[in-house]
């Protein structure tokens, strides 16, 4: 699969983060100084550009488990906290955000279009002359140097690349179901018709050519209504870009939409052979990451909560505890508590309890190394 | 004019590739295999003609010298020769081939042991008596040759004339058609020891991502939506169909009347029907949309199209039309 995909995965989900902070930020009334200091921090460490440029290196993509670790650590950035139900929402919505632009692109070469709507929404919300808008320009500089040569076959790779990291992934988000874009399945819902991509003709037409070239031409029905795509979106570092993917949804005339949202997961669990693949690039990206972070303990702290109130967030942490608890399968009881009677079985006993926690240890693996 | 009929349900979800989907009758146990790619591993198949039983598992591929994870399967694919059938998977880093049922690897060939330098294989044919032919990402066609049994596969020749990744790879005897990630599809023919380019067609652009091959007519269906037929000897474009609003993901011919299948990512399967004449020509049979799905696998199950399968991206299902 494609070795370019990393950078474009990065940038979009960060861009999608940026988007539901800012909306719950402005939600939870959090002063506009503390807001803007976190948004700043967060685009800050993201665009660094030590990390920018060893993102853009030709590497296959992180595993599932490295990239929600990189986004934990980004979104702890700056002073604000998520506990762990937010922080799973916060991801959940990012990760299917992206999904949804991704699969609903009408060509490949879209989803740099797509990722230029984000590169400019952070951009927009950075100052003239600021430390992060040179940033900013970095990333601009690098997508145009990796991206904008490249052949329809290469994005085409991309988006496929794209796809399988999604893959499995039916997570329901409430301003998907809302504008009917999603079913309670959680697939997205690909309605036939619509403009089509650019550069393409519209379907119902057959050019039969006789021996000396000359054409004619026999119409069918195609089953759906379609408009040409009047206009490129534009590559450049400004401009339009046509499609409507990747821009902010969550818009201030819809300011409730990420509180409200159920996201029940469809846990479809050991398919994913990736999750167990070693990693040592994630690992050396994390690294760096950490160390970009840093020790940034302020006192000034606060808690963000991505669901309407605290007691919807309390009662999602229990849900997803009850989740786990109700996934594992039935067991037989055994008292391990009367121990007096065997000493081999208590022998037998210890030895489980110690594997248990080896396997605890390696789960832990890339956050232990986060802390170092 | 199709309905569809009962679905199959795989251990896991098809991958968004082109192709995704194989099938391979074996009469004789009166027995039919599919076989769909899903991240590292192959869903493998097998059911009887009558629906009785069913049968799902699946390939890890794992590879023998790889030390840095799994890598993804780019396509699988079943090669009948006149002297042995294979199980072809191709990765993002190499070629595997097993026997037919998938239970045993006899051959591995690398293409790529580096983690930041790519070289894929994709497009898988035979032709011949006994060759195999294996398109890689540098734009070359591998070529070996397969002895009627065991695992004693050796590397014959490399061609390499296509200034693209290739893309797919179809075959009918002796004759051989390659398309790339440009579009361009190149026609050779083999004389037991060496592919000779035949004709070339030059691409638009847009990568062709799907070939069939018969009669001596050539159908490519392009990411641009574009079907186009082709005469194979001459190269002449017979017929350029606006076929669908996405990119195409796979054509397939039946063998014994020339029936064509196009499915996309626009959720249309559509069924063609061809005419072999020295220009060739197509005409419009059936189109039908599978809700939701973008299509990115579909074959016709028998000789004469009577019945097709499709599968969609992020799902788990097989899905059936059958001719009524």
């Amino acid at each position: 699969m494609s070795l370019k995909t990393l950078p474009l995965l990065f940038i979009n989900l960060g861009g999608e983060m940026i988007y539901i902070l800012d909306q719950r930020l402005r939600a939870q009334n959090i002063a506009e100084e503390k807001s803007r200091k976190v948004l700043h921090d967060i685009i800050a460490t993201m665009f660094n550009q030590r990390f920018i440029d060893e993102l853009f290196k030709p590497q296959p993509l992180y595993s599932k488990k490295a990239m929600r670790t990189v986004f934990d650590r980004l979104a702890h950035a700056s002073i604000m906290r998520l506990n762990a139900a937010s922080m799973d929402k916060l991801y959940d919505l990012m990760t299917m955000a992206f999904k949804y632009q991704v699969s609903l692109a009408l060509r490949p070469k879209d989803i740099l279009l797509i990722t230029f709507n984000h590169v400019d929404a952070l951009r927009s919300s950075t100052e003239e002359g600021d430390n992060v808008r040179k940033q900013v320009e970095h990333v601009y500089d690098k997508l145009t140097e990796t991206y904008a040569s490249l052949s329809h076959g290469e994005f085409q790779l991309i988006r496929q690349t794209l796809l399988s990291f999604f893959q499995d992934m039916h997570i329901r988000v409430s301003i998907f179901l809302k504008d009917k874009v999603q079913n309670n399945s959680g697939r997205f819902l690909i309605t036939p018709g619509g403009t089509l991509p650019f550069g393409t003709e519209t379907p119902g037409t057959i050019r039969l050519f006789n021996e000396n070239g000359k054409s004619r031409s026999i119409s069918f029905h195609n089953g759906a209504s379609y408009n040409a795509a009047t206009k490129e979106g534009s590559f450049d570092v400004s401009g339009d870009r046509v499609t409507q993917l990747g821009s902010n949804m969550y818009s201030l005339s819809r300011p409730a939409d990420t509180s409200t949202g159920t996201s029940m997961k469809s846990v479809v669990q050991g398919s994913d052979v990736d999750v167990t693949s070693p990693d040592p690039l994630a690992k050396a990206h994390l690294d760096l990451l950490a160390q970009l972070i840093g020790a940034n303990l302020t006192t000034n702290e606060f808690r963000l909560n991505l669901f309407t109130n605290d007691r919807e967030e309390e009662e999602a942490s229990t849900t997803s505890l009850q989740l786990v608890e109700a996934a594992e399968p039935e067991v037989v009881k055994i008292d391990a508590s009367k121990t007096t009677k065997s000493s081999e079985l208590t022998k037998i006993i210890g030895e489980m309890t110690l594997d248990q926690t080896e396997v605890g240890g390696d789960d832990n693996d890339l956050l232990d190394l986060m802390d170092s | 004019m199709y309905r569809q009929d009962v679905p199959i349900t795989m251990k896991g979800t098809a991958s968004s590739l082109c192709n995704n989907l194989s099938v391979h009758a074996v009469p004789d146990k009166r027995q039919i295999n599919y076989a769909v790619v899903h991240k590292s591993l192959v869903n493998l198949i097998s059911a009887t003609t009558d629906g009785s039983s069913v049968v799902g598992r699946q390939i890890l591929c794992k590879e023998p010298a790889a030390t840095q994870g799994v890598p993804f399967v780019m396509q699988v694919k079943w090669v009948i020769l006149p002297t042995r059938s294979l199980l072809v998977l191709t990765t993002g880093r190499g070629i595997q081939i097993f026997e037919p049922d998938g239970a045993a690897m006899v051959y591995f060939h690398s293409l790529s042991d580096s983690l930041d330098k790519s070289n894929y294989a994709k497009g898988v044919a035979g032709v011949g008596e006994k060759t195999l032919c294996v398109g890689t990402e540098t734009g070359a066609i591998l070529m070996f040759d397969v002895p009627a049994k065991g695992n004693n596969i050796t590397l014959l020749d490399t061609v390499c004339k296509h200034q693209a990744p290739v893309s797919d790879l179809t075959s009918e005897k002796d004759v051989l058609a390659s398309a790339d990630d440009l579009g361009t599809i190149i026609m050779w023919t083999f004389n037991g020891i060496k592919l000779s380019p035949v004709t070339s067609i030059r691409g638009t652009g847009w990568p062709c991502n799907s070939l069939a091959l018969w009669k001596s007519v050539v159908i490519a269906g392009f990411a641009s939506g574009h079907l186009r037929v082709y005469n194979a000897n001459s190269g002449i474009c017979g017929a350029e169909v606006l076929a669908h609003a996405r990119t195409i993901n796979a054509v397939d011919v039946s063998r014994d009347n020339g029936m064509v299948l196009s499915v996309s990512d626009d959720t249309f399967f559509r069924v063609w029907h061809l005419k072999a004449l020295n220009v060739p020509q197509i005409e419009f049979c059936h189109g039908e949309t599978v809700k939701n799905s973008q299509l990115v696998g579909g074959r016709f199950v028998d000789g004469q199209g009577r019945a097709l399968c499709v599968t969609g991206y992020d799902s788990s299902e097989i899905t059936f039309f059958v001719r009524v």
